[in-house]
């Protein structure tokens, strides 16, 4: 049997490849919000939800890396980043080149394999930067053999960022500590909606319930702190089209308890009675009210 | 068609055929021969529709499980083919699944409750399915794949390959946590002529081995029931995280209670996957666990999750590694099975983990 590594080692590999040069992760998706709630966990803070009514912190093999804009409009600063991947073992996902990455577990198995999505904010954060951007990927230019998926459901994506130390051991098995910065849960919470919205009808995701489970992680595990700055930041995007969109999917989705959103919250293998459905909805229609 | 009560033997159905006939409408049959006891088929029919005529070499079996059917089939459709006939086998029940392989091997098959394909290329069609089992004792096979009498199953993912029967039954006994817990005898020889049935090992040279590992785990997953009949008891051991593997498993050798961790709190062992920092143990005795390591159920930051499980197959195949009793692959895999996407995604690994391993084994 194999002992794979954990996803954690395989982000200090990269954290480590990354020492001293300008290139600063930031880790959303399910990992991002698995080290979020150990962050909030750790430090015993307040929080929207009590820890008893939180979900079990999951997340699979892939780490979602987004990087800030300006790195792909400099590409030179992003080499060590490519570098790193490539020299890590990373090969590139048939029909994603460049911005979808996998390293193949041992002898070359899907067991114990990782992944890398790379992400950035929003195609209008490129607007000017003479890039070429569309949908599915922003190419830096010159070239130096990275991509970067674009959600624009991000607008807020470099705002209020959380560092957060990463600490634990590389895979050759020495200590090592490095730094990455979470999405602010405003951010997360963004993110979350247009995946639930997306994958909603979708009966081979389970119709989006792991993106409503994951949502109510983001909002209970919510500082107070964090709170305040999420109030700051809807009201200074609230003419946003995509936060006004948020809006109108939290109203339609997650307002009243036998909404579809909340149902498939409810329908998750990992649904406790527990669950603070109540908080929860008020939350999300407080910090994305319907216009 | 007869109207049988009860699953007809091989000479209560052919004296049906031969004094009655028989109808699969629009077809209608009628005996032309039967064949000695000893041959490769029991009979020659000959089957009428408007003004078509088609001889076929007939194989009752009274039995209805997969193996059966394979074998009457192979059977029927080599003597047919050498003979110039048309294959038909008839078994009591027909489900769409078996229909479907029939009709994949070109073989046609009729039930004794209205279900069937009859198909000869370029002369008659004719494709019946939906009728219930009226016989279901000749098609069920006790369910081995689920709870405890899956273990012998499962065995088979940890090791694929026995000399005997009482070799399986001791290994079974091994990769238990009491002997106590262990299946009989007559429930692993039970257990392997249902995986013979199946097709899923074989049993030949003196040997036992597994055929089809994927099949096996496929058929594993859809049996699988997790543990749910009550709610899980979160708690605070007041240890240091260090010692609470220790702690846990002093308490429940003290009280003689069989306690491992879920398939899901032992899922880093064997993929790549997060989980939080709350362990998720099957425990016998929940209540008198959490007494002994002065559990409090009221803490806000519980780091043990204790699920009442009594059954042993919760323990079977469990690993003693790193201070701890860790769930098998295969309990791993089943759990996460029956979890959301993201744990469906990360069976898929360990999938793969069981079905090398079994390869290796087997090499």
């Amino acid at each position: 049997m194999i002992s794979p590594q954990s996803l954690r080692n395989a982000l200090l590999d990269l954290l480590q490849r990354l020492e001293g040069t300008e290139v600063k992760l930031i880790i959303g998706g399910g990992f991002g919000i698995f080290l979020k709630t150990g962050h909030v966990r750790a430090g015993q803070v307040r929080t929207l939800i009590a820890p008893e009514a939180w979900p079990e912190a999951r997340s699979t093999n892939d780490i979602d890396l987004f990087l800030r804009p300006e790195l792909l409009v400099a590409s030179e600063k992003l080499k060590p980043l490519a570098s790193a991947i490539y020299a890590l073992g990373y090969v590139v996902a048939a029909g994603a080149e460049k911005y979808q990455f996998v390293k193949p577990g041992p002898g070359g198995t899907r067991a114990g394999s990782f992944k890398i999505d790379v992400l950035t904010g929003p195609r209008a954060a490129f607007a000017g930067s003479g890039l070429q951007v569309d949908a599915r990927r922003v190419r830096p230019k010159p070239s130096i053999n990275l991509h970067a998926h674009p959600v624009d459901e991000a607008p807020t994506l470099e705002r209020n960022l959380l560092p957060y130390a990463v600490t634990g051991r590389l895979s050759s098995g020495e200590a090592w500590q490095g730094e990455v910065h979470l999405p602010h849960p405003f951010t997360f919470a963004m993110m979350k909606l247009f995946a639930f919205r997306d994958r909603l009808n979708d009966p081979e995701k389970d119709h989006g319930s792991y993106h409503a489970l994951d949502l109510y992680s983001i909002i209970a595990t919510t500082t107070e702190a964090e709170w305040r700055e999420a109030l700051r930041l809807r009201d200074e995007c609230q003419m946003h089209p995509l936060v006004i969109e948020a809006g109108q999917i939290v109203a339609k989705h997650f307002a009243e308890p036998e909404r579809m959103g909340m149902i498939r919250l409810r329908e998750s293998p990992y649904f406790r009675d527990q669950f603070r459905l109540t908080d929860f909805a008020s939350a999300l229609v407080e910090l994305f009210p319907s216009r | 068609m007869p109207n049988f009560e009860k699953s007809p033997t091989e000479d209560e159905f052919l004296r049906t055929l031969k004094n009655d006939g028989w109808e699969f409408p629009p077809l209608k049959m009628r005996l032309r021969s039967t064949l000695p006891p000893q041959g490769e088929v029991d009979a020659i029919v000959e089957c009428e529709w408007a003004g078509q005529r088609v001889v076929f070499a007939l194989e009752f079996k009274a039995s209805s499980t997969p193996r059966t059917i394979r074998d009457a089939a192979e059977r029927t459709k080599a003597y047919a083919q050498r003979e110039n006939l048309q294959p038909l086998i008839v078994v009591p029940f027909l489900n769409p699944e078996r229909l479907a392989e029939l009709e994949r091997e070109g073989v046609s098959g009729i039930d004794l409750c209205g279900n069937g394909a009859v198909v000869v290329p370029g002369r008659l069609a004719v494709y019946r399915t939906g009728a219930r089992n009226k016989f279901p004792n000749s098609a069920a096979i006790k369910n081995i794949y689920q709870r405890n009498s899956s273990t012998v199953a499962r065995v088979f993912l940890a090791r694929p390959r026995f000399g005997s029967v009482r070799e399986v039954q001791a290994e079974l006994q091994r990769r238990s946590l009491s002997a106590k817990n262990s299946v009989s005898l007559a429930t692993v020889s039970k257990a392997l002529k249902t995986m013979q049935e199946d097709l899923i090992i074989r049993r030949a040279e003196g040997a036992i081995s597994l055929l089809q590992p994927d099949k096996l785990l496929d058929k594993l997953a859809r049996n699988y029931s997790p543990q749910k009949e009550n709610s899980p008891v979160r708690a605070k051991v007041p240890v240091a995280d260090g010692e609470l593997f220790a702690t846990l498993l002093r308490a429940a050798a003290d009280l003689d209670v069989p306690l491992a961790a879920t398939g899901t709190a032992s899922v880093t062992r064997y993929a790549v996957m997060q989980r939080g920092p709350v362990l998720s143990v099957y425990c016998a005795e929940p209540r008198s666990l959490l007494e002994r390591v002065a559990g409090d159920t009221g803490d806000r930051f519980p780091n043990v999750e204790i699920i009442e499980a009594r059954e042993p197959v919760f323990y079977f195949d469990t690993r003693l590694e790193d201070g701890f009793r860790w769930a098998s692959p295969v309990q791993v895999y089943l759990e996460l099975t029956s979890g959301d996407k993201r744990d469906r995604e990360t069976a898929e690994q360990v999938r793969e983990l069981i079905l090398n391993n079994v390869r290796t084994l087997l090499a």
